[in-house]
């Protein structure tokens, strides 16, 4: 058994027979010596795995972490490796000078609809531009602001350091040195300049990989094992054909849309909830006329019924209402939205009235609900309940 | 500024001091005389309720009583060791050297992984495709004018005042910092003009020009104390707000998703199981639809100022539903 193999396997153990196993219990099993199982243990906690253990030594998975080399999509190193090869060109190069770039060998590694597809994503994202036949990088094209903890600055540091130490520093990676000094308060007194206001998206290493592994895997159509635990109870071990990756905003929360191998059902796993994810050699058969947008298309969040309800509201002129759901509902393709004088009409197919029923309690007087009755229904039945809750009379409501 | 809005500005200052600010500062900061300051500070040490990390740089030499504390040399620190984060923003080539940098090392753990993931991110490349969809609004960060970001860093670290074009519109402003709202993924200027701080939204600065004068920082001010508080973008009076969220399917977990990175909450986990969040917030409508969001999973329990607009709205959406 390999050591990835039996780190799993110790994983497995622990995830889905919580407070049963001690290491020298799990030794005995993978019959491994204590040593070996130590050593496993000390290399999964550097790669973000915790565990617990109670007076008795047996053992609780805290937190999963990643294994083995960090996978990170083959498109997104294909972007990367555009961006390196253009920010070393400041003057730009051609599709075809790009294309022979990636293909130095005779055989084709990357075709040139792909070049041109990912060129196209990397315009779209104002990261590159073209000028003329050239394409350019923008290089001074401000990213998002990263969090960085103290130790991660510092190690950013070292690998700076270390890199100047092999090769002469670049001058972006000076101006980038200074930056990162002045950060991190060398220079005198720093002042804050800069402030990051809003929720950011998670990012937690395991479920990144959790989340490259299964979109390979519904690409593939490879079968996967999943361990999946809700609360604190066992995991249990689930076979699995992986049908894609959906993100979700508003809960700010990745969910696997898979179909059951038992009933052949398609169900949706919350990614957070997903221990470790093994891709078995085993494929299945597609599912006929499954394509992820439009098994959405009516949603209004991540919840699927399969019968969409007709739904009619209309939106008033109330404080920002109606530009808000101009804005959050350009994108959402089955809805229509028709101005007339009252305001704003809305006509949609939604799955997920309660979802819905969420976002619409945030607009208050400003949306009323035409139809269906069951949405009035909740909507009335939630502000009457706020009515109580904050001392108003519900006035002859029932 | 009243003593509630006072504290939140103190433990605003104290945060964004990792090294320590001793409490003549903490008083020249807020604008009170030495004396109120050492009262503030006593309330916010024996406050029962909220217990804040604070400590002193005397805590561990000396235990003959509190009095040395309340001096105004004595530095303050926050505990709060993960809420460390700093900000940092690259453009595209500084974070192309540094992933390359990263390579360099030779350790391959879950810190160095963190990074590498957080830098590709920023890049936005995780494509929506046939096996990734995203469900509710992302929307691309649109660019910013040329030399515009660091010609207003620049101004800011070197206190020079810069005319900018704002929305057709010529102003002279003095430049305090930069703010990034992730919902919007918008970037904004934080300036005064004349004695009014504002924000600009980057994108509606068409052009900006250096000018020969430079300016004063203002005393005591915190892009942190000053922006933390707000609920979206919205301007309005810093209230102290808490709320009692019901432990009901997704609440708590959006709840503390959603509150994460702000700056001064304190969230309390009561005996039945329900959430107990206390925050200075500032921009009343923002947090209204946040809050009826979470319908009778959520109550305002103070002020009761803002019990009463709750009150008022629920009743007029009620209005819509008679008959």
């Amino acid at each position: 058994m390999d050591k990835l193999t039996r780190q799993r396997e110790l994983v497995k153990s622990i995830a889905t027979e919580p407070w049963v196993h001690t290491p020298l219990s799990l030794a005995k099993t993978l019959g491994v010596s204590q040593i070996t199982v130590q050593r496993d243990f000390e290399e999964m906690k550097d790669n973000g795995f915790q565990f617990k253990h109670n007076e008795q030594g047996t053992l609780y998975l805290k937190v999963s972490g990643w294994n083995g080399v960090m996978p990170v999509k083959a498109s997104t190193l294909r972007q990367m490796e555009i961006l390196r090869i253009l920010t070393a060109t400041p003057q730009g190069l051609t599709l075809p000078v790009l294309y022979k770039r990636f293909n130095r060998w005779d055989e084709e590694e990357v075709s040139n609809k792909t070049l041109e597809r990912a060129m196209k994503d990397l315009e779209k994202k104002n990261l590159i531009k073209r000028k003329g036949d050239e394409y350019v990088v923008c290089s001074e094209h401000i990213l998002p602001p990263l969090q960085l903890a103290a130790t991660e600055k510092t190690l950013l540091f070292e690998a700076l350091n270390v890199a100047r130490s092999l090769a002469p520093i670049p001058q972006e990676m000076k101006s980038l040195e200074a930056k990162l000094k002045r950060w991190s308060g060398e220079n005198d007194a720093s002042r804050e300049t800069m402030f990051v206001h809003g929720r950011t998206p998670t990012q937690v290493v395991h479920q990144t990989q959790c989340c490259v592994q299964l979109e390979e895997a519904a690409r593939s159509k490879s079968k996967v094992n999943i361990l999946y635990r809700k609360e604190a109870g066992p995991a249990r071990q689930l076979r699995l054909n992986p049908l894609g990756i959906v993100y979700y905003w508003v809960l700010d929360n990745w969910y696997l849309i898979a179909q059951d191998e038992g009933d052949l059902k398609t169900k949706t796993y919350l990614v957070n909830r997903i221990l470790d994810v093994t891709r078995l050699t085993e494929t299945f058969s597609p599912v006929e006329g499954f394509d992820l947008k439009t098994w959405y298309q009516y949603a209004w969040g991540v919840y699927r019924d399969e019968c969409p309800v007709p739904v009619i509201i209309r939106f008033y002129d109330h404080y920002s209402t109606l530009n808000r759901v101009k804005a959050e509902l350009g994108n959402r393709e089955t809805c229509t939205l028709t101005e007339d004088k009252e305001g704003l009409l809305m006509t949609d197919q939604v799955e997920g009235l309660d979802e819905l029923a969420v976002w619409l309690r945030g607009f208050g007087a400003g949306a009323e609900v035409i139809e269906p009755p069951a949405l009035r229904e909740k909507v009335t039945r939630e502000f009457t309940r706020l009515l109580q809750m904050y001392g108003g009379e519900p006035h002859g409501l029932n | 500024m009243d003593s509630i809005e006072r504290m939140g500005k103190i433990m605003a200052l104290i945060e964004a001091h990792p090294e320590g600010i001793c409490g003549r500062d903490l008083a020249d900061g807020c604008g009170v005389p030495w004396g109120t300051m050492k009262q503030d500070l006593k309330v916010i040490v024996s406050s029962i309720e909220n217990t804040i990390p604070l400590y002193t740089d005397h805590d561990e030499e000396n235990d003959e009583g509190e009095a040395d504390l309340y001096l105004p040399k004595v530095k303050w620190f926050m505990a709060a060791a993960q809420k460390s984060y700093t900000p940092v923003h690259l453009n595209v080539r500084e974070a192309v050297g540094v992933l390359a940098a990263l390579d360099f090392l030779q350790e391959d753990d879950a810190l160095k992984e963190g990074i590498r993931q957080k830098i590709l991110s920023g890049f936005d490349l995780g494509e929506e495709e046939t096996y990734r969809y995203i469900k509710g609004e992302l929307t691309p960060l649109q660019p910013i004018q040329g030399k515009t970001f660091p010609m207003i860093e620049n101004a800011i670290r070197t206190n020079r005042r810069v005319r900018i074009l704002f929305h057709g519109r010529e102003i002279t402003v003095d430049p305090l910092g930069i703010v990034y709202y992730s919902r919007l993924r918008y970037w904004y200027l934080a300036a005064r003009q004349g004695d009014v701080i504002k924000t600009y939204h980057l994108n509606n600065v068409q052009e900006v020009h250096e000018t020969s004068e430079s300016f004063a920082y203002p005393e005591g001010f915190s892009l942190k104390a000053w922006f933390g508080p707000r609920w979206g973008m919205e301007y309005g009076d810093l209230i102290r707000v808490k709320v009692r969220f019901q432990n009901r399917s997704q609440t708590l977990a959006k709840v503390r998703k959603d509150v994460a990175h702000r700056t001064s909450y304190e969230l309390t986990t009561l005996e039945d199981g329900s959430l107990l969040f206390e925050d200075g917030i500032i921009g009343v409508n923002e947090f209204i639809t946040w809050i009826l969001g979470f319908g009778s999973a959520a109550e305002i329990l103070e002020p009761m100022e803002l019990r009463a607009v709750i009150l008022k709205r629920v009743r007029e959406t009620l209005g819509n539903y008679k008959a």
